[in-house]
């Protein structure tokens, strides 16, 4: 079985993974957001996704290690490690104290600062690219990296909240948590109207319209979710 | 210097301990849960990460590594394991013997 989703929070991914495993489909591989399954018994397998020190690879310690303690590499794709053990093995987690779990939160959070920061000279290229050159494609790409760049933001700001409660259990400092998130909205939004500019010509003029008026209302009623107070 | 390391999380405390004698990855946690009656159980990731820096700070050395019999990866404190370890039981019981303050209030 295939299935599509994009997801940048790992622990909704891990969530999601033991549920699919709950019922029977143990997830084998992953390949651009398409996950393929196969089935197992009921709660066979229990996942875990670690973020590792190199891209596309382990280092061949870790690798020994995890085999060492009967846990399986599934698959690695950028820095994320897709690990699973069988149930019947004990017990599965990967961070156990809020030290341990406070650096790789922190090494996440690092990762999806830099990848706002790469996205957004992405995307001063793109807006060059239409600006000087006139290339109407960098439209639509424009629209793609601001959904892109959003949902990295979102992340930093999930994660300020998760190492803050963790800081606070290391130190004793309180930490207050604000529960701000960016709308998804805003990117759907975003990404819609991005399709809106790859529509051709023969397709009637309305059809298009139609669409970037959604977007429009998308990220309208994203924008105030967003600032909305709660 | 050791001062300086202290306090010890936890999980470091009782891997240190755990290696005093030759112990594999798997063995660590095994021994941990026993010592703690099942309160402290270090996740993979944890054991993992701590082993990695631990070595870094030379607190502990791999024992073994007998490829051939595919024995399992075993570590032992060296000395300024044991020295940082030490320096930690010293600031433990003087936690402990403050703690005393505690009982003369009632």
């Amino acid at each position: 079985m295939m299935k599509f989703r994009l997801c940048l929070d790992k622990d909704a991914e891990t969530e999601w993974l033991n549920r699919m495993a709950a019922n029977g489909w143990a997830m084998k591989r992953f390949f651009a957001g398409f996950y393929s399954f196969e089935k197992c018994e009921k709660g066979e397998y229990v996942y875990q996704i670690d973020f590792g020190d190199r891209m596309y690879a382990v280092s061949d310690g870790y690798r020994e290690f995890m085999q060492e303690s009967e846990i399986e590499i599934v698959q690695t794709w950028g820095y994320w490690v897709i690990l699973r053990k069988k149930a019947s093995e004990g017990a599965f987690e990967l961070y156990t104290d809020a030290a341990s779990s406070l650096q790789h939160y922190k090494k996440i959070r690092r990762m999806f600062k830099v990848a706002a920061i790469v996205e957004m000279i992405c995307l001063f290229m793109e807006l060059y690219g239409w600006i000087v050159h006139n290339i109407s494609i960098a439209f639509f790409f424009m629209f793609v990296i601001g959904a892109i760049i959003i949902g990295c933001l979102n992340m930093v700001i999930k994660l300020n909240e998760k190492i803050g409660l963790l800081q606070e259990q290391v130190d004793g400092i309180a930490y207050d948590v604000k529960h701000k998130r960016i709308s998804t909205l805003l990117p759907a939004g975003l990404l819609l109207n991005s399709c809106a500019f790859l529509i051709r010509e023969s397709v009637p003029l309305y059809f298009k319209y139609f669409i970037q008026i959604a977007a429009i209302v998308l990220m309208a009623v994203g924008l105030f979710m967003t600032y909305r107070k709660k | 210097m050791a001062e300086k390391e202290c306090p010890l999380t936890e999980a470091v405390y009782y891997i240190l301990l755990a290696v005093r004698k030759p112990n594999h990855g798997y063995g660590i946690i095994q021994e941990v849960e026993q010592l703690t009656g099942g309160r402290v159980t270090l996740g993979a990731g944890t054991l993992y990460g701590a082993i990695q820096t631990l070595q870094k700070k030379q607190w502990i050395d791999v024992y073994s590594v007998d490829t051939e019999s595919r024995k399992k990866k075993e570590y032992i404190i060296t000395d300024l394991g044991k020295e940082v370890f030490e320096t930690e039981r010293i600031r433990l019981e003087e936690l402990l013997r403050n703690a005393e303050l505690m009982r003369d209030v009632q």
